[in-house]
């Protein structure tokens, strides 16, 4: 850190409320390119919220009121004149439960580049392949690639999602507990896909799982009560952990 | 004999004898009609519009004019109730407007038929000088269905689950591209039934079209002619002092009963064949 070449994602003074209750407060992070930065913390700590500021998706829900600035490469991605949909497409999304669009595999792959006006049935068929081999799901549906993505299993579905996310070519990848509802073996082929990944996508991480974020995590960010406590790499928030809160958070006192 | 398994027994028999009496009534009534219809059914009957006062001919112009009745409603009634749905769920939500539309159309689909006949009659017959015509029996019969369809349409994308709409809002679409490609798509099979039991609806309906299609013993030939349909031609038919225009009467109820049973049946196979991408 410390070169702000390398940031992709900068919070300022990051403040979210829903209706009168104060869930984010003042939230100032950074978010190291190409790295697997982990938003750590109890249930509840606002860390969904937070991810969810990253690509505005925040927006869906009613009454949140956010103030503060979130920049994605120097722009404020809340700036009246910023399109939305292009942030959204540069700042992929993977939910906690895997949430298969109801179309074949072989569509959701594809869904993102048709919505974006890419029709070329050659160009699809070459984008699908090759991020289903990203995720290493290619061999298991190559041949079914017409059937509906909810026959697939869980671990399956989440590949798939995250295959998705990466066809429209994000910079960032954000993952909302993504192994949260998978088996162990799933969780695990996820971990390492996220770690292959990293090379080329700046990732961030939301777990309330400390050894997850101690298997994956570059840099460690830990809130506590929608309020940072502590952020920086994860060999020092892990091995000198400043806060009494985050020393008894990695000990497993307080989840 | 202990009162909690007297109470018990009390209720297993009344639960049984309801269960008994509503099976009966629908085996009554299928039974009367098929006995009836079935001996009054032949080919004629099906492929002849009536001739010499109803004494001969069948009943092709009660049958294709309520086939174009119900299917004229129902798209007209389709084309406003889709987007009536799409509002009240996915843009109005918990806004008052959106709450003052639902009440409007439950309380439109409580109004009896009758009277929607007789507005009919007023606002397409009259001042729209549409005349007594196939065209003002569709747009009456279409506003009949229109609450039952929106409310349907609207239950159906009101269980589409949010992690849809979330993850194609996160691949950067538009709130109408999510609607739809994915929401609809989600909604499909349900959409489907609701189209399917407003059709019923219209087509099993004598009042609205009694005082705007009326009758006739063509087959329809144009939208701005007045057309006949089965429910009327049960009404008309089965007070003529002839044997063969009462059974026409047996016969139209018949067709009635078997077409809306078999919309009850197709929706059974279609809704499974349309659930196919459905995500659950």
């Amino acid at each position: 850190m410390g070169n702000s070449n390398g940031v992709v994602i900068e919070t300022r003074n990051l403040n979210v409320y829903y209706g009168d209750k104060h869930v984010l407060k003042n939230v100032s992070v950074r978010i190291p390119e190409k790295r697997i930065t982990a938003i750590m913390g109890p249930s509840g700590c606002g860390k969904t919220t937070f991810i969810k500021c990253l690509n505005r998706l925040i927006d869906l829900i009613d009454e949140a009121r956010v103030s503060g600035e979130v920049l994605f490469r120097g722009v404020n991605i809340y700036d009246s004149n910023v399109d939305v949909t292009y942030i959204r497409r540069k700042i992929g999304m993977v939910f906690q439960k895997p949430n298969p669009l109801p179309m074949s595999i072989y569509d959701n792959v594809a869904y993102g580049l048709k919505i974006h006006g890419v029709k070329d049935k050659k160009i699809l068929d070459e984008v699908v392949e090759k991020y289903l081999r990203e995720v290493g799901l290619w061999d298991e549906v190559k041949d079914r690639l017409k059937e509906p993505a909810s026959k697939l299993s869980g671990g399956q579905q989440q590949r798939l999602c995250i295959a998705r996310a990466l066809a429209v070519e994000p910079e960032v990848l954000l993952l909302d507990e993504p192994t949260a509802s998978l088996d162990p073996l799933s969780a695990n082929k996820i971990e390492k896909l996220l770690l292959r990944l990293k090379k080329q996508y700046t990732i961030v991480i939301v777990t309330h799982n400390v050894h997850q974020a101690l298997r994956l995590a570059d840099y460690v960010i830990f809130i506590y009560l929608g309020e940072v406590v502590e952020q920086g790499p994860s060999h020092e928030i892990f091995m000198k952990p400043k806060t009494t809160i985050t020393r008894a958070f990695i000990r497993g006192d307080i989840s | 004999m202990n009162w909690k398994r007297f109470e018990e027994e009390i209720f297993k028999t009344l639960m049984i004898t309801s269960m008994v009496f509503i099976i009966g009534i629908l085996l009554f009534i299928i039974m009367t009609i098929v006995a009836r219809g079935i001996s009054s059914l032949s080919i004629s009957m099906l492929i002849e519009p009536p001739r010499n006062a109803a004494r001969e001919g069948g009943i092709l112009n009660a049958i294709l004019g309520s086939l174009y009745l119900a299917s004229g409603a129902t798209l007209i009634a389709f084309s406003l109730a889709l987007p009536t749905a799409i509002y009240i769920n996915e843009y109005g939500g918990k806004s008052k407007f959106a709450n003052y539309l639902r009440l409007s159309l439950d309380l439109l689909s409580g109004v009896p038929s009758v009277i929607f006949g007789f507005f009919g009659f007023i606002l397409f017959v009259l001042w729209m000088s549409m005349g007594i015509s196939l065209l003002a029996g569709m747009f009456t019969l279409a506003i009949l269905e229109l609450p039952l369809m929106a409310r349907s349409i609207e239950l159906a994308l009101s269980m589409v689950p949010n992690e849809l709409r979330e993850a194609s809002y996160a691949l950067g679409a538009t709130k109408f591209e999510t609607i739809v490609n994915v929401v609809l798509r989600q909604a499909l099979p349900g959409v489907l039934t609701a189209v399917l039991i407003s059709f019923a609806r219209g087509i099993s309906e004598a009042a609205p079209v009694l005082f705007t299609a009326q009758f006739s013993d063509f087959t329809p030939y144009s939208l701005f002619a007045p057309s006949a349909s089965l429910p009327l031609a049960v009404y008309f038919y089965i007070s003529y002092p002839y044997e063969r225009a009462r059974a026409k009467a047996y016969a139209a109820s018949f067709i009635l009963i078997a077409i809306v049973l078999a919309i009850n049946i197709a929706l059974r196979f279609l809704s499974k064949k349309f659930m196919k991408y459905v995500v659950r």
